[in-house]
This record gives C-alpha cells, sequence and structure tokens, in this order.
C-alpha cells in the first residue's frame, strides 16, 4: 500500500520540498523505496542525452485525397450512367390497347343524350 | 552534548558515506559529502538509534545524488574521470549509443503526457509546478506521471542488465 506522504514524497526527490522531509522518507519503506528507485534510474542515466519533448503544433485539418476521388469516381459514375441511360434506345413495349369499342359506345350514348337533352331545350 | 555525540555519529559514518558517493560521481564525492553532512547539522534531527541516523544520512545522500546527476546529465565528460570509463573506447562508446536509443525508444512507447513529464524535467528542469500548468493538470498528476516514467524506464534498464532487478519495480 502506498504510503500517504508519496507525493510529498515524489516533490522532495524531485528536489521541491524542505529537508525536514527526509526524517519521514527515511523511515517510511515504500518513500525510500521510491527514493532508490529515482536515484538509480537517475545514476543509469546519467550519461545519456534526454532530448526536450517536442511540442506537436496544431494542424489544419488534413484533406482526405484518397475520399475525394473515390467521391469524384462515384459522380462520374453516376453522370455516365444516367446518360447511357438517355441515349440509349428504350426499349419497344407493346402497347396497351384498350377497349376501343366499348369507349365509342360510350360516347355514341353520351351523344345521344347530348341530343335529346338538345331536344328538350327545342321544345322548350 | 548533542553537538557532540552527532560529531561521533558523523565521524562514524563519514567513511561509509564517502565510499557509497565515491562509487556514484567520483572525486565529486568529497565535495558532495560536505553539503550532506552540512544538511545533516542543519536538520537539527535526533535519532534514537544509530540505524535511524544512518539511513536519514543515506536518504539526504540519495537526494543530493539525483540533483548532481540531473545537473552534470549533459557533461559526461565531468563522469569520465570519475569512473576510470574512457568514451573514447568504442566498446564504450557502443554501450552508451544502446542505452541512448533504447531510453529514446522507451519514451516514445510511453504516452505523451507521461514522457513529456521526464523530458521536461531531465532536460530543462522544468518544475512540477510548471509542467503541471503547461500540461492542464494537478501537481499530484504531474508527480505521477514523472515516477510512471520512471517506473517504465527502471524495467527497461533491468531488462537492459543496466540495473540489478528489484522486489518493486
Amino acid at each position: 500500500m502506498n504510503c500517504v506522504e508519496r507525493e510529498r514524497t515524489l516533490a522532495w526527490i524531485g528536489g521541491e520540498g524542505n529537508d525536514a522531509h527526509a526524517v519521514h522518507v527515511s523511515g517510511c519503506v515504500d518513500c525510500s523505496q521510491l527514493l532508490t528507485l529515482h536515484e538509480e534510474v537517475g545514476f543509469a542515466l546519467r550519461k545519456v542525452e534526454i532530448q526536450a519533448p517536442v511540442l506537436v503544433r496544431a494542424r489544419p485539418p488534413r484533406i482526405r485525397w484518397g475520399w475525394l476521388v473515390l467521391a469524384a469516381a462515384v459522380v462520374v459514375i453516376g453522370f455516365g450512367y444516367r446518360w447511357t441511360a438517355v441515349v440509349e434506345p428504350i426499349p419497344s413495349v407493346d402497347p396497351v390497347l384498350l377497349d376501343a369499342e366499348g369507349f365509342d359506345e360510350d360516347i355514341d350514348d353520351l351523344e345521344a343524350e347530348i341530343a335529346a337533352i338538345e331536344e328538350d331545350f327545342d321544345i322548350l | 552534548m548533542h553537538a557532540v555525540r552527532l560529531e561521533d555519529r558523523i565521524d562514524r559514518h563519514r567513511d561509509a558515506l564517502t565510499a557509497f558517493l565515491r562509487r556514484r560521481v567520483g572525486s565529486d564525492a568529497e565535495e558532495l559529502s560536505q553539503e550532506v553532512w552540512l544538511r545533516v547539522v542543519r536538520s537539527q534531527a535526533r535519532f534514537a538509534d544509530e540505524a535511524a541516523f544512518r539511513a536519514f544520512v543515506f536518504t539526504i545522500a540519495r537526494r543530493l545524488l539525483i540533483d548532481h546527476y540531473r545537473k552534470h546529465q549533459r557533461k559526461p565528460e565531468m563522469l569520465e574521470e570519475a569512473e576510470g570509463q574512457d568514451l573514447e573506447n568504442p566498446e564504450n562508446q557502443l554501450v552508451a549509443h544502446q542505452l541512448a536509443d533504447r531510453v529514446d525508444a522507451e519514451l516514445r512507447k510511453m504516452k505523451p503526457e507521461i514522457s513529456q513529464v521526464f523530458r521536461w524535467r531531465a532536460s530543462e528542469q522544468v518544475s512540477f509546478q510548471e509542467i503541471a500548468d503547461r500540461q492542464g493538470v494537478g501537481l499530484n498528476t504531474a508527480l505521477g506521471r514523472m515516477h510512471r516514467a520512471v517506473q517504465k524506464l527502471s524495467e527497461a534498464l533491468v531488462d537492459l542488465g543496466v540495473l540489478p532487478p528489484g522486489e518493486d519495480r
């Protein structure tokens, strides 16, 4: 289990704390181990030059050319399909034959009715 | 009376401390040991037994060593003489480069916010509070990230055989 003074010890190890904290560290198993770990790593890396972090600048949004090309291809293919659909000859379809005979009879009936009405008007 | 007893204690542990420091920093050991004893005296801490006093002295010493490594990290030539190592030796150069490459690889493997803390501390000695402000986190988070980075690096150093395996790494 970690010591409650862990953060204070880490700050002290980093040189940000009072020497009085050494009394606690020397008597605390957890904090002593922290100190030993940091000292040993510091010793091992004493000749290694550590580079400062490279800060990544915020870049403008990157254009996704792949998607752009794909979208263009879809548009071209779409137009091509439409064009071929327009210029291709419309396949012949058998016209639906209306019931012309029956239609003529209806017309005849209507004409007869109209004539009868006109006659009635003439009588009046 | 306290001063006399402290002096006796210092005498009892002086050689052990100097030997420990010499293994770490070579010819800088004398100067560093003076600084340790100065801090021990200034602390006015009292210890019932010899073991507690010794632990306190070496705690102060380890803490000062960390400062020393940080200050001299970019000046490896200052440590060459101390350890009898010669970086002109191609073999030593190879080892140094392998270590540097491995450390760099380990830092790249870490989350950026963790490696950033370590890099800022090691390369520019940025304070933890400043790092916390830069990262927009609390001080304890920055401290925890530093420890995490050190822990990861220690694991890599154990794998490389630079550090001996330990229980709590």
